[in-house]
């Protein structure tokens, strides 16, 4: 594979990075990366991906453009209300990016199914929206052994943190499931900054180019929390732990289960 | 003066106010139960055990929300 | 062996770029020789060059470009 004169110039501001060079960015345009969830965090993931190049970017959701979601949801334009996200992202991925092949998957993400998808791929980004789908992502690339990015949400603060499975801290070891109740939810009551999802979505994009090219640091056996509020970045140390039910020494999770969606009961929201 | 080290930030109490364990803890600072996890001296706490974790004078502490939105 | 870039009427950093490509492509060891404008381009090709690690043997001015025999360090 040789860059075109095209891409040479697309591509230019990575190339001329040290760390990336001609031979990252071929890496970049031969990788496949799944976004699973087309909301405030996988609209920025997406459209950065795409615009650096990788090569195959898989979309998956199951859920229609709702005006409320525009206000953060920056790939979702005013005229996509009420089209299939899969569909409104890939048009603006091909729009930014034709070099980008766009495979969608306009499902939910369920144990029946999520793990033949996600082993179609080199790196996944959790940009869903409630925990049992979070959960079942975290599993899921487990039992692949696929790296991924978690990232989770609310009101003015956020979270992020990368899994390499059986390698590093995942998702269970620090949060050993759902939370009890609707605590945390992703409620419409509980509101977010809409340029949150962009700081964090952008942080799970910048994780994913990372690990395909090998360079730098992971963001791997610690947790980053945001507060955009006090813009205070902090690193949590998240070891793995001997007990955690899925990675740890004598797991109880040994397969795909879908932990059933949380709804919430706060009036007046329709979730 | 007792104090803990609360995400990042020193917290101050007089000794007959210092909480003794998590869920005190957490009572104090007004945060729910179910929407942490906690990390005392780096070791992670899940929700069911903050009744019986003891909080003592220096410790350092993380309180790790769930957060589900995306 | 040596490898030949002509670099002249490319404007910058769309130069340096190819220079970085053409550089990956060439063996440790072996020299690339690169033809290059005056101005903007001959003084930022050494610098960027130079962040590479790579070394520069000779300079030499021709009319209106320069002609660098570079050999690939790293
Ligand atoms: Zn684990």
């Amino acid at each position: 594979m040789s860059l075109t004169e095209e891409q040479i110039q697309r591509y230019s501001r990575n190339i001329i990075l040290e760390q990336v060079g001609g031979a990252g960015q071929e890496k970049l345009l031969s990788s496949r990366v799944l976004i699973v969830g087309l909301g405030g965090l996988g609209s920025p993931a997406a459209l950065y991906l795409a615009a650096a190049g990788v090569g195959t970017i898989g979309l998956l959701d199951g859920d229609v453009v709702d005006l409320t979601n525009l206000q953060r949801q920056v790939i979702h334009h005013t005229k996509d209300v009420g089209k299939r996200k899969v569909a409104s992202a890939r048009s603006k991925i091909r729009a930014v990016n034709p070099d980008a092949a766009v495979r969608s998957h306009d499902v939910w993400a369920r144990a029946d199914s999520i793990r033949e998808i996600i082993r179609e791929y080199d790196f996944v980004i959790d940009a869903t929206d409630n925990f049992p789908a979070k959960f079942l992502i975290n599993d899921a690339c487990y039992f692949e052994g696929i790296p991924f990015s978690h990232a989770g949400i609310l009101q003015f603060e956020g979270q992020l943190m990368t899994v390499i499975p059986g390698k590093t801290a995942c998702y269970r070891c620090v949060f050993a499931g759902p939370p009890p109740g609707n605590a945390g939810a992703p409620c419409g009551q509980a509101g977010v900054l809409g340029v949150l999802s962009g700081v964090i979505g952008s942080l799970q994009a910048t994780e994913a180019i990372k690990c395909l090219l090998g360079i730098g640091e992971l963001l791997t056996g610690s947790l980053l929390t945001y507060s955009a509020l006090t813009m205070d970045f902090r690193k949590v140390p998240a070891k793995r732990r001997a007990d955690c039910a899925l990675c740890g020494q004598d797991p109880t999770i040994t397969s795909l289960v879908d932990e059933g969606k949380v709804t919430c009961n706060r009036k007046g929201c329709k979730r | 003066m007792k104090s803990l080290q609360i995400n990042g930030q020193i917290r101050q109490f007089l000794p007959q106010e210092m909480p003794s364990t998590l869920s005190a803890l957490l009572e104090k600072l007004g945060i729910g139960a179910t929407t942490v996890v906690a990390e005392v001296d780096g070791q992670i706490v899940r929700p069911e055990e903050f009744t019986r974790t003891a909080v003592r004078d220096g410790q350092t502490i993380e309180l790790i929300k769930f957060m589900g939105g995306g | 062996m040596t490898a030949k870039l002509d670099l002249r009427g490319v404007p910058c950093p769309l130069n340096l770029v190819k220079v970085k490509l053409a550089i990956e492509k060439v063996a440790v060891g072996d020299i690339l020789e690169i033809e290059i404008d005056d101005g903007e381009p001959i003084q930022n090709l050494p610098v960027s060059l130079g962040r590479q690690g790579q070394e520069i043997l000779e300079t030499t001015e021709q009319q209106g470009y320069f002609c660098l025999k570079v050999r690939r360090r790293l």
